[in-house]
């Protein structure tokens, strides 16, 4: 759009007319918009598949770091070299409860950032967050792009100059999409790596806590945790024995002496059902939603953006549009520039033509130009009138010829016939002389009227003159 | 139904591009003080939708006038038989080359076209006019003459009296500044010739004023978004080692106005474009009040707030927070957080009035410093950017098509009235949500300002 804008407004209007009547009365807006781009966009596809590579990128990169980040974590939470024991509050509290927490504000920022942000330390927070939010780091991984697709990245980011307000809100929610994409590839490395820790290493959970928390009280705990999958995999849910027997201290003492090394390992199943519920449904579910309002915000933008708006216009309804259907070719613009000349002035004349009734009586005009008798011409006088007196002229074989003329009248075909007629009937010299009249006077041609009439007279043998005396010259 | 059509006749070089330019809004139809500039008929539909409502047709001026006049006396020896001999005249010199022009501008009146007859009131009426008004008034066809009221127009009532023996309908506008509601009535004119053309006429003229409408919509937003880029755009530059924090300072105030100065320029072309000009860019140098530099103490002056209004602005916003501690201690404070409120922000509003910008000095890890430059506490510029674009707005929105000089203010073209106290303290505060908004939660921001743009645009 921003490229159209630099076309000729004539040219698009005329363009999008076609693509108007292409599309008939009824096309929805978005049709109407995605139509134009295919018609106005020579590059339109190579740019969408640019723009759907650069998507795809940005999301393989970060659901790869995800799962990386998820794996890494795993193996260190449950890191196990048999001398202690995986602490599953441990677990529960880094693999679920923090990226619970993070969810909830990355939806809270989402929703409804300003708000929230002005909220004391609320703001900081979620700036902390936003900070390490894997949205964020789509701009280092454009630096890795090709050119087009950096390009890309960077208007939907909000780096480009050309980066419009109006794609706030689509920058709002791809940051949340990658966000939750970067969740999901974080809880399926996670989960891979702790189905295979459980599959290939022998672990010994148990649970520990600084705090005075009863092993009633944690079992009360796991057993709601365990509600959603209770009813279809009892075994995933942690016993009031099991969570007895697993209870350890610090000082390395065990609440029962006499443990069976079997109930050691009973936790996985309800840790690896608590982050598959907790942890990689909630992030899909949020990938999904922030899709969908990902897709409307798009939607929106696409016909709510100032340009979209003018071009449905121009498809809908409301487009005026008054330029010629058949311009001239070459425009006074190309013209060479014309600078008013000073003409030599005429003190004396053999005979003066006051050409279509200039309003000076002839007395005055006969004592300006030296003569006896003013001559008549053009106007109201009739062309046999002018043949008379051109008859006239050439039999009294006139030396020089003068015709006053209104400066403000531009020169017309009708007066130079007049003066070829004199020319050719025998006029030693033709001169034209265009003035302006001030209380009853001739004066001198303004500048504007010299260069009209230099210009209707510079292929023409017949010269121009000033009159006698002072006249105005501005 | 035919569509109805216009020639705009008359003697060479009087306003009938002009006038056409005008009506067509287009300003790319060639206009000079030349005779001859048209050379040939020239036909500008008026599309709305596609449609095409209405045409005008320029025409070249009366070359031969009392020649062709006198053809025409010859082939025609009663009354019924002039409209005839005008189109024997058409078809007998077509292609001859002595009435090129009289051929071109008679041709569109034989196949039906209105007569739009244009004569200059600035200069006096003569005896070489009456031919081409015989000429015409043999044609038969219905016909409007339109004076044009250019400069000081002071034969218009000798014209008056001439036209008035040709023409039933004789009107006076001045092509080159008519506003829109003189085209538009003479659009209605031209409907009034034949009550067949009025439908389509009023259509047009109802998509002009829609047109006007959404135009001023879309310079709202442009100058809304202009404002908003002004308030958030914050360059910065990285100090090379060695390199003096001040001379850092003074480079980077020259990228920040050099960008803010872009920013103008861009929004200016876009409004320009709204109202179809595009043909303006290069006469920007002539404008006298908007093309003063944009950081002259002179425009500061002009558009912004002064020091004063500056720091009333601070006060009242200093007053509204401490008005809040107030209203949370129940009144305890005796209105003291109002009153400090006011105090501190007016003074820190006087004090930052005659700053340029907030530069920020960061320091970066691994050693790195950065400075960064952004509108922060200059309350000034926005209303600045404000006031310049509301004059260059009523300029452009103003402008006829038919106009060629540089884009000049005129003595009262300019002329707007002052932001209220309500106004000004609306707009500072959206002013200031805008410089603190998250780039995310701008886009709601700045369609309020659209709006309150779009109101103070419409308003006197």
């Amino acid at each position: 759009m921003n490229r159209d804008a630099d076309g000729s407004l004539h040219d698009r209007a005329r363009r999008d007319e076609r693509i108007r009547r292409a599309l008939g009365p009824v096309a929805p807006p978005v049709q109407r918009l995605r139509t134009w781009l295919d018609h106005v966009d020579s590059e339109g596809e190579s740019l969408e598949n640019a723009a759907d590579r650069a998507l795809a990128m940005v999301t393989t990169v970060l659901l790869s770091l995800g799962m990386l980040f998820g794996a890494t974590t795993a193996a260190g939470v449950f890191y196990y070299d048999g001398s202690g024991r995986v602490n599953v509050l441990a677990v529960m509290g880094v693999l679920v409860c923090f990226p619970a927490v993070l969810l909830f504000l990355s939806w809270a920022a989402a929703l409804n950032g300003p708000r929230i942000a002005a909220v004391p330390l609320v703001g900081d927070l979620l700036g902390a967050v936003g900070r390490v939010s894997p949205g964020r780091f789509a701009r280092v991984i454009s630096r890795i792009c090709p050119e087009d697709q950096r390009l890309i990245l960077n208007v939907l980011l909000g780096f480009d100059s050309n980066a419009h307000p109006s794609l706030g809100p689509v920058r709002r929610w791809l940051a949340a999409r990658w966000s939750h994409l970067s969740g999901l590839g974080f809880f399926s490395g996670a989960l891979a790596t702790i189905l295979a820790l459980v599959l290939f290493t022998d672990i010994a959970f148990g649970w520990s806590s600084t705090l005075t928390v009863s092993s009633d009280r944690i079992h009360g705990v796991a057993k709601t945790l365990a509600i959603p999958w209770g009813n279809l995999i009892p075994d995933a849910v942690p016993t009031l024995e099991l969570v007895q027997a697993t209870r350890y201290f610090r000082s390395g003492e065990i609440t029962s002496p006499v443990v069976d090394p079997v109930l050691l390992g009973q936790w996985w199943s309800f840790l690896v059902l608590s982050l598959i519920v907790y942890g990689l449904v909630p992030r899909a579910a949020s990938a999904l939603v922030a899709r969908w309002l990902l897709s409307r915000a798009v939607s929106r933008t696409f016909v709510h953006h100032p340009q979209s708006e003018a071009v449905l216009e121009r498809l809908t309804g409301g487009s005026v549009d008054g330029h010629a259907s058949d311009p001239e070719e070459e425009s006074p613009a190309s013209w060479p520039e014309s600078v008013p000349r000073e003409w030599p002035e005429i003190r004396a004349s053999d005979h003066v033509v006051n050409w279509s009734s200039v309003p000076i009586v002839d007395e005055t005009l006969a004592a300006e130009f030296g003569t006896a008798t003013i001559l008549h011409a053009g106007g109201e006088h009739s062309l046999e009138d002018d043949a008379a007196l051109i008859d006239r002229l050439a039999t009294s074989r006139a030396g020089a010829v003068t015709v006053v003329c209104k400066a403000w009248e531009p020169p017309v075909l009708d007066l130079t016939d007049f003066l070829d007629a004199v020319a050719a009937g025998g006029a030693a010299t033709v001169r034209v002389v265009p003035v302006r009249v001030d209380h009853g006077t001739p004066i001198r041609a303004q500048p504007r009227d010299r260069i009209v009439w230099q210009r209707a007279f510079a292929s023409s043998p017949h010269s121009l003159a000033s009159p006698p005396g002072k006249g105005m010259t501005h | 139904m035919t569509l109805p059509r216009f020639a705009i006749v008359g003697h060479p070089n009087k306003g009938k591009s002009s006038l056409v330019a005008t009506l067509a809004q287009d300003d790319t139809v060639p206009v000079a003080a030349e005779s001859g500039t048209t050379r040939r008929a020239v036909h500008y539909p008026m599309r709305v939708n596609g449609t095409a409502l209405y045409e005008l047709i320029d025409t070249p001026g009366f070359q031969r006038a009392r020649k062709a006049l006198n053809w025409l006396r010859h082939a025609a020896s009663t009354a019924a038989e002039r409209p005839m001999a005008v189109r024997r005249f058409v078809t007998a010199h077509r292609d001859d080359p002595e009435f090129h022009a009289e051929v071109g501008l008679l041709a569109p009146i034989v196949d039906g076209a209105g007569i739009i007859y244009v004569v200059d009131g600035a200069v006096p009426y003569g005896p070489e006019y009456e031919p081409e008004m015989e000429i015409l008034r043999w044609s038969g066809n219905h016909s409007l003459a339109v004076i044009n009221a250019i400069g000081e127009p002071r034969h218009v009532s000798e014209w008056r009296n001439a036209l008035g023996q040709y023409f039933r309908v004789v009107r006076e506008v001045n092509v080159l500044s008519a506003p829109l509601e003189q085209r538009l009535d003479l659009l209605r004119a031209f409907g009034e010739m034949d009550p067949d053309w009025r439908p389509a006429l009023q259509n047009a003229i109802d998509a002009l004023l829609r047109e006007r409408d959404s135009a001023h919509t879309r310079s709202a937003r442009i100058i809304a978004e202009l404002i908003s880029d002004a308030l958030v755009t914050a360059p910065e530059l990285r100090l090379a080692p060695g390199m003096e924090p001040e001379r850092a300072r003074r480079e980077l105030e020259d990228v920040y106005r050099a960008r803010l100065r872009e920013l103008e320029r861009r929004a200016r072309d876009r409004v320009e474009q709204t109202y179809h000009h595009t043909e303006l860019t290069r006469n920007e140098m002539d404008l006298e009040i908007v093309d003063t530099d944009l950081f002259e103490q002179r425009t500061w002056e002009l558009f912004g707030l002064s020091r004063k209004g500056l720091a009333t602005l601070g006060a009242s916003g200093g007053a509204a927070a401490g008005a809040g501690i107030d209203a949370a201690l129940g009144g305890a404070s005796l209105l003291l957080g109002t009153f400090v409120g006011a105090v501190t922000g007016g003074a820190a509003a006087w004090l930052a009035s005659d700053r340029l910008a907030d530069v920020e000095h960061r320091h970066l890890p691994f050693g790195d410093q950065v400075l960064q430059i952004r509108a922060g506490a200059n309350r000034n510029l926005p209303f600045v950017l404000l006031g310049r674009a509301r004059v260059h707005h009523s300029i452009v929105s103003r402008r006829n098509h038919g106009r060629r000089e540089a884009l000049v203010v005129e003595e009262g073209a300019g002329a707007f009235n002052p932001l209220t106290a309500a106004q000004r303290s609306h707009f500072g505060k959206l002013f200031g949500q805008i410089a603190r908004s998250a780039s995310e939660s701008r886009e709601a921001l700045i369609r309020q300002l659209s709006g309150a743009v779009e109101e103070l645009l419409n308003g006197p």
